[in-house]
């Protein structure tokens, strides 16, 4: 186990090498992971201020997922409508995905 | 606002094979690494070393293909205009910039023991710098514009004006008298690696691959996100 | 609307293969500066005179010897074709031994001994463990690969 760590004298240059490999690629990870959640956020709460404003009842019963709210609301009036409605769906089931990692 | 049915079509794709695709990554990185580190045998010359390579040369690949795919993406952006194509590239470039980072200073900590030297203004390892630098010239030169769109066609320039880069970099040490060796696995007349130590880097490869991958679908979600928000941050302040 | 499109795209291929072309005319030009080393051969084709230079190729196997003050080490430097004598009081890297790849930076006295102010190992592409180069140099099919090629044109 001595001479695993050892590497044949070479240890700090082996050990760097993958220290480093750990730190550049995990931390790029976790920055994409924390960006995106926290971009999905500011979008929940933006979309949340919208449809309120517009029809104070609707928004209310389904307050706690306002995101898919906000899509079904812009896709009524968008030509595509069942693809932006699935794109809604999409990246929602995507975030649990990675939130499993 | 056909321009959402592409991005639409990406999510529910990217939804699909995200959690696929990192566990995959997970999977081949605890493979590569088990035979790099405890299966694989010292080099006859280099020792221990060699087992940096497993580290170095999956980095390199990543940053060369980063980079071309951004180059081609580019390609599409300025051409048919593509909406995810920038998108993409934009996803893409820090990850990018990472693997080259990570490529050049592996590759020092290789050098100082074996060469003896941790730097050299070689073809090769020069050619690699331009490229970090290309890398981080292209973010810096995105975010440089008020108008997102301007930054991105001027970025989808550099990106293919530094294309010719790539080239260079595999070739250099074909071309020229270099310090870096010729290359050892994409080479006429098969790899010059034994099977034993081509097996945990071209799994290595692969995790580096799958992980790029995982990574920057998570980007382009939270970049495609960014633009709704623009959307409706300007909706909003239009008093709608 | 798609004439546009073509338009844009021929536009685009033609920047690129001008661009292409007046990197590939600039780097062939510059071949010379490119190099990082020069070879044997190239010292007798163009003397390079009181300039620093860096010399590449193989240490000649049975050349090398340390002097007696334990600093100096003297060997001599082959690309199969010339042979250059290098002395040097650097420290040498761990790859430096007898038949392997060498770059030396230093300046070639007018009697042809290499001062040299740098010793730089370099490895061929060939990765392989101890007992397979061990079966390759017992049954004699092991060859070290000489570093670079030479820059200038040697006349024939």
């Amino acid at each position: 186990m001595a001479d695993f760590f050892h590497m044949g004298g070479y240890a700090i240059y082996v050990w760097s090498s993958y220290g480093l490999a750990l730190l550049v690629l995990t931390g790029l990870l976790l920055a994409s992971l924390s960006g995106l959640r926290r971009k999905e956020r500011m979008l929940a709460s933006l979309e949340q201020g919208l449809p309120r404003r517009r029809r104070r009842s609707g928004a209310a019963s389904t307050g706690d997922d306002a995101g898919l709210t906000m899509h079904h609301g812009k896709a009524g009036k968008d030509k595509g409508a069942d693809d932006a409605n699935d794109g809604g769906d999409g990246a929602d089931g995507g975030g649990d995905g990675g939130g499993g990692e | 606002m056909h321009r959402f049915a592409n991005p639409a079509r990406f999510l529910r794709l990217a939804a699909l094979v995200l959690p696929w695709v990192s566990v995959l990554s997970a999977l081949l990185f605890a493979a590569g690494l088990y035979l790099a580190l405890f299966v694989s045998p010292e080099d006859y010359q280099q020792g221990d070393t060699v087992r940096i390579m497993y580290v170095h040369v999956p980095a390199a690949w990543m940053a060369m293909f980063t980079y071309s795919s951004m180059a081609v993406a580019a390609a599409c952006a300025l051409v048919w205009r593509h909406p995810l194509a920038e998108i993409y590239s934009k996803a893409a470039a820090p990850l990018g910039a990472g693997f080259t980072l990570l490529c050049l200073v592996t590759g020092s900590l290789w050098g100082e023991p074996m060469w003896g030297t941790w730097w050299v203004w070689d073809a090769r390892l020069t050619s690699v710098l331009i490229l970090f630098f290309l890398y981080l010239g292209y973010m810096a030169l995105v975010d440089a514009f008020d108008d997102p769109q301007r930054g991105h066609r001027a970025g989808s320039i550099l990106l293919l004006v530094g294309a010719i880069n790539v080239p260079i970099i595999k070739f250099s040490v074909d071309w020229w008298n270099t310090l870096h060796q010729p290359a050892s696995v994409l080479r006429m007349g098969g790899p010059a690696i034994h099977g034993d130590m081509l097996w945990p880097l071209l799994i290595l490869a692969l995790a580096f691959k799958t992980y790029f991958v995982a990574t920057v679908i998570l980007r382009m979600r939270a970049e495609l996100a960014e633009r709704k928000i623009q959307t409706l941050r300007l909706t909003q302040a239009g008093g709608v | 609307m798609m004439t546009r499109k073509k338009r844009r795209l021929y536009m685009l291929l033609l920047a690129l293969a001008g661009l292409g072309t007046a990197t590939a005319l600039t780097l062939t030009a510059f071949e010379e500066n490119v190099a990082f080393f020069f070879s044997p051969s190239d010292l007798t084709v163009k003397p390079p005179g009181d300039k620093l230079v860096r010399v590449g190729g193989l240490v000649a196997g049975g050349s090398v010897t340390k002097e007696g003050d334990g600093v100096t080490t003297r060997f001599t430097i082959t690309d199969t074709a010339h042979t250059v004598d290098v002395t040097t009081n650097r420290p040498l890297p761990d790859l430096f031994r007898e038949g392997q790849g060498v770059l030396v930076e230093g300046r070639l006295r007018p009697d042809g001994l290499f001062v040299a102010s740098e010793v730089l190992a370099r490895h061929d592409e060939n990765y392989m463990p101890k007992e397979v180069a061990d079966a390759l140099k017992a049954s004699g099919q092991f060859r070290p690969e000489v570093p670079g090629k030479p820059v200038y044109e040697t006349a024939k």
